[in-house]
């Protein structure tokens, strides 16, 4: 398995450099500067509307900042735009996943499409994993349901598993603790643990606190 | 070449499994000619002159009408901010799209409008032409037509500014297509209109997936 316990290929850190963002006349926020290094859980508080979504939209590169920048490494993102979308994962709100797509179809289309990620020789691997990634995540008997028939819950597993799946060092993950039971939250801690055990970076905006012995944990709040 | 396979094939099973998606284009195209020719009530030899027209103006009436779905869905349910922070390059999973789009509606409107051509009176012959030009222009309506859709996909109401933004790109290729028809039907030769349309359809394929894959990124944003 190409997700297994050794460290991920190629590590960097992070850094948000004086990051601004305006919405509607208002600061959601201003001149917020702070760097995740490899092995870190960065988790991102705030109360609704505080801003959260779109700092994470804007550490993946999908909106642009009103001021400041996304550092990966000692440059910035927008000068490494294809070198660094090989690193992230991103579950965001919408968790683009098709309703009319069974499980397998749709984690088939996330697998085909991280094929460029990190690691792209496990490509082949990746697609022979379907099957060991959709048990890590509890839904192997379920591989033949189509998404819209799954719950909220387990539409939150299927998109976790994109992140096992392609295989990447920086996790970017919207409320990944939205609808999930016990289990569901105890898995998402265990695998952001061995996640950050092999040094990868993980982003997360979470309403709950998540319990993760051993993984170096620094709280942002929005508000 | 095979995340282009992937994003093909998975639109196609999506326009599948919503029948009606893939149905309404067709159903409107068939019944615009049809009413076309109730209210005309013309002489048969009238028909012929106006024919290539009306079936080309229903093609470009049709795709209109389906183009909106082409990344609204993929909008809605974040699967497009998917494929813009993969590594696959957008363009080619645009270009996947575009002709799943022509699949789904411009085929289906390239093979049933030369019989309709028949029905408001084309000879066989100049139904042969109909049927090259939808072939080669309709490829085109899906192409253009991505680019309007990717720049008015992020707006709330975006429908009256796609039809404002595209038609006018539509009617080059109306004007040729349906002229191509007439000129034949006239007796002249017709190499230079087809030479013309495939040129168009030769660079609204090789340019429009790169605007379109960049509008995309802006309307995501």
């Amino acid at each position: 398995m190409d997700n297994s316990q050794t460290p991920y290929a190629d590590v960097n850190i992070v850094s948000a450099r004086k990051l601004s963002s305006e919405k509607q006349d208002r600061w959601l926020f201003k001149d917020i500067s702070f760097s995740i290094k490899p092995g870190q859980i960065f988790h991102i508080q705030g109360a609704n509307g505080s801003g959260k979504t779109t700092l994470l939209r804007i550490l993946c590169g999908l909106t642009r900042s009103d001021s400041g920048q996304v550092m990966w490494g000692d440059n910035p993102i927008d000068k490494q735009h294809d070198q660094y979308h090989t690193q992230i994962s991103y579950v965001g709100h919408t968790d683009g996943i098709k309703q009319d797509l069974t499980v397998e179809e749709n984690l088939h289309v996330a697998a085909v499409l991280a094929q460029g990620k990190q690691q792209n020789n496990h490509a082949s691997n990746k697609l022979a994993n379907l099957d060991a990634t959709l048990k890590q995540v509890g839904l192997y008997k379920k591989k033949l349901t189509f998404a819209h028939a799954l719950s909220a819950g387990q539409r939150r597993r299927l998109a976790l598993a994109r992140c096992l799946l392609s295989d990447t060092s920086i996790w970017i993950l919207d409320e990944p603790l939205t609808a999930l039971d016990s289990q569901g939250v105890a898995l998402v801690e265990e695998l952001l643990e061995t996640h950050t055990q092999r040094k990868g970076i993980a982003i997360v905006t979470s309403h709950q606190t998540l319990n993760i012995s051993g993984a170096h944990y620094e709280v942002l709040n929005l508000s | 070449m095979n995340v282009f396979i992937t994003i093909l094939k998975r639109d196609l099973i999506l326009a599948i499994r919503h029948r009606a998606e893939l149905l309404n284009p067709m159903l409107f195209f068939v019944l615009v000619i049809v009413l076309f020719q109730l209210g005309l009530r013309a002489k048969p030899e009238v028909l012929v002159d106006f024919a290539p027209a009306i079936v080309w103006i229903a093609a470009l009436l049709s795709a209109l009408l389906s183009l909106d779905h082409m990344f609204r869905s993929d909008m809605e349910d974040g699967a497009l901010e998917q494929m813009i922070i993969s590594t696959q390059a957008t363009s080619l999973l645009v270009l996947a799209k575009i002709i799943a789009h022509w699949i789904i509606t411009g085929l289906a409107v390239t093979l049933v409008g030369p019989l309709l051509g028949m029905m408001l009176g084309l000879s066989f012959d100049a139904t042969k032409i109909l049927f090259l030009t939808l072939l080669i222009g309709t490829p085109v309506l899906s192409a253009i037509g991505s680019i309007g859709v990717a720049l008015t996909v992020g707006l709330r109401r975006g429908g009256v500014i796609l039809s404002l933004l595209v038609l006018p790109l539509f009617v080059p290729v109306l004007i040729f297509a349906s002229q191509t028809v007439t000129t034949y039907i006239a007796g002249y030769p017709i190499a230079a209109s087809i030479s013309f349309l495939i040129a168009l359809l030769v660079l609204s394929l090789s340019l429009a997936p790169w605007a379109t894959a960049a509008a995309l990124r802006v309307s995501v944003s």
